[in-house]
C-alpha cells in the first residue's frame, strides 16, 4: 500500500509566505497522479514535501500507513527525478546509479543485478562508464530515471522532468513514462505546468491554484465536468471561452464545440461576430471572433477568412454556467433560467429548433 | 588569418556596401600590417620580454659571474657560484626549512579553509559577519600583523603563553627559540592566508547547486558521505587552484621571515627567498644570489609540475 495522504497540510516559508494552506488530498495507490497548475501555485512544494525536501509547517503526510511527516528523505521509500536531473557530474553513469544503492547497504551482487537491469531498461548500456558531461540532455534524463527506478521504491516523484527536453523527445519520453508506470505499478506523482502533459499522462489529475486544490479527477472528468472557471479555462487546448452574463454569472463553452454553421436539431445560443485572427493548426484552425459578448475562440475545421462576418452556434448541452464565485452552477432550474436570460442580451438570440420542425424542412 | 575573406572581396563585386569592412575604417597599408599575427601578439611579447624574460636571462648570466656590487668588478666565475651554494651548510638548512614551511602552511591552510568554508557556507547575518572578520587579516598589511603577533607570542607577556599556562602546558619561547621559530612564522602565515582561502572555498561551495545535495539526501547519503563523495569532489577545481597558488606563495614567502625573526635564531626560521636576499643585499654576493635564484626557479617549477601530475587527474571540472 502506498497511497499518499495530505491531512490539513500547511506550508509557510521562513519569509512568512504561506504557499499551501489546508491541503487535504489523497493520491491513490498505483495511480499516475499529475499535479498541474500555473507556476507558483504550490504543486512543486507539495511534491517536495512528499519527498521530505521541504518541512511541513502544520499537518501530516502519510505514505501508505506510515506517517512520514518527520522522516528523512532517504527513509520515506520514495525516489525522485528532478527538473534539471540533479546528476552527480563527477561520477560516471554507473556510479551515479550505484551511489544510492550502496548507501542503502545492498550486497554487491544485488547492486550489479539492479544496475544491469535499469541501465538496459533505459537503453544506456553503451554509456555505463561515460561521464554525464559527454551525454545529451535526453540521455542525462535517462540516467536520472534509471537512478530513481533502481531504488525500487513504492513512490516515484517527478518534478517537471520533461521541461528541459525538446518537443520530439518530450513526446517520446511521455509514452515511455506511461509504459514505465504500467510495468512498475508503483505510485507516480508527476508535477507539470503543462496541461497537455497532465491530460495525456495522468490517470488522476490534481489542479492547483494559489496553494489550493481546485479539482481532482480523471482527465476526462476534469475536462468534461469542470468545477469552476479556473479548471475550465486551464484544462483544454485552448481552455474554455468564458463570457460574462448579467447578474454576475458567467457562461463557458469549449472552442472545439462552437460551430459556424447551424448543426441539425440545434438548440442553443447564436452569437454574431467577425473573425479577428486565424491560426492554422493543420486539420483545423483556431479563430479569434469578436462578438457583442467579447472576443471568443473557436476551433473549427470549417474554413473562414479574416474579416468574415460569422454566426457562432453554441448548443445548449455544451454550455457551462458559473456563479459569482466562479463556481459551477449545477442546478437544472437555475440553468434554464440563465439560458433564457441570455435572450435578453442585445444581439444574441436563442434558437429553438424542434426536431419536428427540422424534419419538416 | 587565412580563413579571413581578403579585404578586396569584401569590397564586393556588385559595388553595393557590405557590412563591417575593416578596409574602409583603416588605411589599406595599416590594415595589411594588422593582418600579420606576429604584430597582434607583439605587445604581450614585448612586455613579457622586458619584465620577465630579460630578468631571468640576466639572472642566469650573473649566476656565472663574480660581481662585486661595491667595486663594480665583474669576472667570469664558471660554476663556482653553484658550487659554493652546495658547499654552504646554510643552503641545506634553508631548503629543509622551506620545504617544511611550505608543506605545513599549504596543508593546514587548505584544511582550515575547507573547515571554515563549510561552517560558514550558509548565508546568515552571523556567518556573513564572521566571514568578513576572518577575511580581515588578508587586507591588513603584514607589518601590522607581525607587530600584533609579536605581542601575542611574547614569551613573558604574550597572551598565547598565558593561555598555555592556564591549561597546564609549558610556556614556549616562540620566536626566540630555534625549536619554535619556524612554527611561529607558520602560525602567522596560516592565520593571515586563511581568510582569503576560506573566501575562495565559500565561493566554490556556493557554486555547487542545491539540488545535488537534495539528490544525495534522497540517495540516503549521510553527512560524511556527502562531504567526501559529493562536496569535496565538486570543490576540487577550487581546492586545486588554492593548492597551486598557496604552494607558490609559501615557497616565495619573504616578509613574514624578514619582519618576525630575520631568519633566526641561528637560521632556524630562514627560508630560501629571505636567504637569497641576505646573500645578495647584505653580503653583496650578487653572483651567488643569482645562482640560488636560478636553482630556486627550477625547484618551484618542479614542485608545480608534481602538483599538476598528482592532482590534476583528480580534479573534476
Amino acid at each position: 500500500m502506498s497511497a499518499i495522504q495530505f491531512e490539513n497540510v500547511r506550508k509557510t516559508y521562513p519569509n512568512g509566505k504561506t504557499v499551501i494552506d489546508q491541503l487535504n488530498l489523497e493520491i491513490r495507490d498505483s495511480s499516475f497522479t499529475v499535479l498541474v497548475g500555473p507556476s507558483g501555485c504550490g504543486k512543486t512544494t507539495a511534491l517536495r514535501m512528499i519527498a521530505g525536501l521541504e518541512d511541513v509547517s502544520e499537518g501530516m503526510i502519510r505514505i501508505g500507513a506510515a506517517n512520514v511527516t518527520k522522516l528523512e528523505p532517504g527513509d520515506r521509500d520514495v525516489a525522485m527525478v528532478f527538473q534539471n536531473y540533479a546528476i552527480y557530474p563527477h561520477m560516471t553513469v554507473k556510479r551515479n546509479i550505484e551511489f544510492g544503492l550502496k548507501n542503502q547497504g545492498l550486497s554487491k551482487a544485488d547492486i550489479v543485478r539492479r544496475l544491469d537491469h535499469v541501465i538496459s531498461q533505459v537503453g544506456l548500456e553503451q554509456y555505463a562508464n561515460a561521464m554525464p558531461s559527454m551525454l545529451s540532455g535526453g540521455q542525462r534524463q535517462r540516467i536520472a530515471l534509471a537512478r530513481a527506478i533502481s531504488k525500487q521504491t513504492s513512490v516515484f516523484l517527478m518534478d517537471e522532468p520533461l521541461s528541459n527536453l525538446d518537443a520530439k523527445l518530450r513526446n517520446q519520453m511521455r509514452s515511455e513514462l506511461i509504459q514505465l508506470h504500467k510495468n512498475l505499478q508503483s505510485t507516480f506523482v508527476f508535477v507539470t505546468h503543462d496541461q497537455v502533459e497532465a491530460m495525456t499522462m495522468g490517470t488522476d489529475i490534481v489542479i492547483f491554484n494559489e496553494g489550493r486544490v481546485m479539482q481532482t479527477g480523471t482527465p476526462k472528468e476534469v475536462y468534461n465536468n469542470p468545477d469552476n472557471v479556473f479548471v475550465a479555462t486551464f484544462i483544454g487546448d485552448p481552455g474554455m471561452n468564458i463570457v460574462s452574463l448579467r447578474m454576475t454569472c458567467q457562461l463557458g463553452f469549449r472552442p472545439q464545440r462552437a460551430r459556424f454553421t447551424m448543426p441539425e436539431r440545434f438548440q442553443g445560443v447564436v452569437l454574431p461576430g467577425e473573425i479577428m485572427t486565424c491560426e492554422t493548426l493543420g486539420m483545423d484552425s483556431l479563430y479569434h471572433v469578436r462578438t457583442t459578448m467579447g472576443t471568443i475562440l473557436v476551433k473549427s475545421e470549417e474554413e473562414r477568412e479574416f474579416g468574415d462576418n460569422v454566426s457562432v452556434y453554441v448548443a445548449e448541452q455544451d454550455m457551462f454556467f458559473f456563479d459569482m464565485h466562479e463556481q459551477r452552477i449545477r442546478d437544472a432550474g437555475r440553468i434554464l433560467q440563465l439560458t433564457q436570460s441570455i435572450l435578453l442580451k442585445e444581439g444574441v438570440y436563442v434558437a429553438r429548433e424542434h426536431s419536428g420542425e427540422a424534419a419538416a424542412r | 588569418m587565412q580563413e579571413n575573406i581578403p579585404a578586396k572581396q569584401l569590397h564586393d563585386k556588385k559595388g553595393g556596401p557590405t557590412l563591417m569592412k575593416p578596409g574602409r575604417m583603416l588605411p589599406r597599408a595599416l590594415n595589411k600590417v594588422l593582418q600579420n599575427p606576429y604584430v597582434l601578439i607583439a605587445p604581450a611579447v614585448i612586455l613579457v620580454s622586458i619584465f620577465s624574460l630579460y630578468p631571468i636571462l640576466f639572472a642566469v648570466k650573473v649566476s656565472f659571474m663574480n660581481w662585486d656590487v661595491v667595486t663594480g668588478e665583474q669576472s667570469f666565475a664558471g660554476f663556482n657560484n653553484y658550487r659554493s651554494i652546495f658547499a654552504d651548510p646554510d643552503s641545506m638548512q634553508v631548503l629543509k626549512n622551506t620545504l617544511i614551511y611550505a608543506f605545513f602552511t599549504v596543508c593546514f591552510g587548505l584544511i582550515f579553509a575547507l573547515m571554515i568554508g563549510i561552517l560558514l557556507q550558509k548565508s546568515t547575518f552571523l556567518t556573513n559577519l564572521v566571514q568578513s572578520v576572518i577575511f580581515t587579516p588578508h587586507i591588513v598589511s603584514f607589518v601590522s600583523v607581525t607587530i600584533m603577533w609579536m605581542w601575542l607570542l611574547d614569551p613573558q607577556m604574550g597572551i598565547v603563553n598565558y593561555v598555555l599556562k592556564m591549561f597546564g602546558f609549558e610556556p614556549q619561547l616562540w620566536m626566540m627559540s630555534p625549536k619554535t621559530s619556524l612554527l611561529s612564522i607558520m602560525i602567522v602565515s596560516i592565520w593571515k592566508g586563511l581568510g582569503f582561502s576560506a573566501m575562495i572555498v565559500i565561493a566554490g561551495l556556493q557554486s555547487i547547486p542545491s539540488y545535488i545535495y537534495e539528490a544525495a539526501k534522497l540517495d540516503r547519503s549521510g553527512r560524511w558521505s556527502t562531504l567526501f563523495r559529493i562536496t569535496i569532489p565538486l570543490l576540487s577545481p577550487t581546492l586545486f587552484f588554492l593548492l597551486i597558488t598557496s604552494t607558490i606563495g609559501a615557497f616565495s614567502s619573504f616578509d613574514v621571515v624578514n619582519l618576525m625573526t630575520g631568519g633566526g635564531p641561528q637560521g632556524s626560521s630562514n627560508l630560501i627567498v629571505h636567504w637569497i636576499y641576505q646573500i645578495g643585499f647584505l653580503k653583496f654576493q650578487l653572483g651567488k644570489a643569482m645562482a640560488a635564484s636560478v636553482l630556486f626557479l627550477i625547484l618551484i617549477g618542479f614542485i608545480s609540475l608534481l602538483n599538476f601530475m598528482f592532482f590534476s587527474k583528480k580534479v573534476h571540472y
